[in-house]
């Protein structure tokens, strides 16, 4: 007796197994599925500053490699005049420039046409350099514009933000993040 | 003359059917590299069509940089071409597209720790499902012969002569039950 009821426990645990490993497939899909795909980690993450070569643009000082770190925490955002998003997310930009030195990098993009751009738009940027081949952007990893990158004050990049940003971005991620930094030693 | 007509305009549809089917299979090897890319060194070349087939273009994703016409897939391509008439090898060249773009860049992701799982997940559940299915075979022919063991057991008595005798009186009790209803 004791013998047949346990079997049938063992059965309709059995029975269930199906069921278990349905919902896990569920359960990561929707996870996984929940996350925007085209948007890339950064492999810089963590990383000094790679060393990057572009042009001087105009009368805009130049954006070297000395400008990150120095015991300064900065802001790079990479943009180009083509660029839609660019243009929705400059107003914030300039915004966030107020508290945060931020450095541009024209990505892609013709001298006369960034330059006009910057004219037109207002000027946010502390630091230009313009990178027509877009081989500076690539030695970072940049693979859109527009990207927005915090390095810390040891000229480590500890963030990454792909595509425009938003105010809830700015507000929740950019400025907490600038908040911690400020507070730490790096 | 009517058929031959018909013959001639089957064999001109045939004639039009077989090129778009040319041109549609030879736009599905369609690749994006432009005149002026092209290496001198055809070994060269070859080794830098290698290289960029294996790489993704993260503007669109599913594509290589070789098929890809993205701005930043055409600079990829010129950088490779540059690396490997460096003298870099083909290795040295994905190394360098892993350091800026992470393992993402790579269109077949590599086998190292983190991808083990996904690469032996093939024959992993083959396994499991070899497994599974002989236990299962199996179980169902001890059951069966089980089965017929105690009945062959039961009509010869084995199994009365091994009870004792209190045994056989709770089996008598219910047996007697059982014919009642």
């Amino acid at each position: 007796m004791a013998n047949k009821q346990n079997n049938f426990n063992k059965r309709s645990v059995v029975r269930f197994v199906p069921l278990a490993i349905f919902l896990i497939i569920i359960t990561v899909f929707f996870v996984q599925l929940g996350k925007d795909a085209s948007i890339v980690p950064s492999a810089f993450i963590n990383k000094p500053m790679p060393s990057f070569t572009g042009e001087k643009l105009g009368n805009y000082p130049k954006l070297e490699n000395d400008n990150f770190g120095n015991g300064k925490i900065t802001v790079l955002n990479v943009f180009a005049s083509w660029c839609l998003p660019c243009k929705i997310e400059h107003p914030l930009i300039s915004e966030l420039a107020k508290t945060v030195p931020v450095f541009g990098l024209a990505w892609k993009d013709k001298p006369a046409d960034t330059m006009k751009w910057l004219d037109k738009m207002g000027n946010a940027y502390a630091r230009v350099l313009s990178d027509e081949s877009g081989r500076a952007g690539i030695a970072m990893g940049v693979y859109g514009v527009p990207e927005t990158y915090i390095v810390n004050k040891a000229g480590i990049i500890v963030y990454r933000h792909v595509g425009a940003i938003t105010r809830d971005v700015l507000k929740n991620e950019i400025l907490e993040k600038l908040k911690k930094l400020n507070q730490s030693e790096k | 003359m009517k058929e031959f007509k018909f013959i001639r305009q089957t064999s001109t549809m045939l004639k039009t059917m077989i090129i778009i089917l040319v041109l549609l299979l030879s736009s599905n090897l369609s690749f994006s590299v432009e005149p002026s890319e092209i290496l001198s060194d055809a070994k060269l070349e070859q080794r830098a069509r290698e290289v960029s087939a294996k790489t993704r273009c993260l503007v669109c994703q599913n594509q290589s940089i070789d098929e890809s016409n993205a701005e930043l897939a055409r600079e990829l391509r010129i950088i490779i071409r540059e690396k490997i008439t460096e003298g870099q090898t083909n290795k040295q060249v994905i190394n360098f597209l892993i350091s800026k773009y992470g393992e993402y860049v790579l269109l077949e992701p590599q086998f190292n720790q983190r991808t083990i799982l996904l690469w032996l997940a093939p024959i992993l559940l083959i396994v499991v499902g070899l497994f599974a299915g002989a236990v299962f075979l199996r179980r169902g022919r001890d059951n069966s012969s089980k089965n017929k063991d105690a009945k062959n057991d039961f009509n010869d008595g084995q199994v009365r002569k091994k009870l004792s005798s209190v045994e056989k009186k709770q089996i008598d009790k219910i047996l007697k039950r059982m014919e009642k209803q």
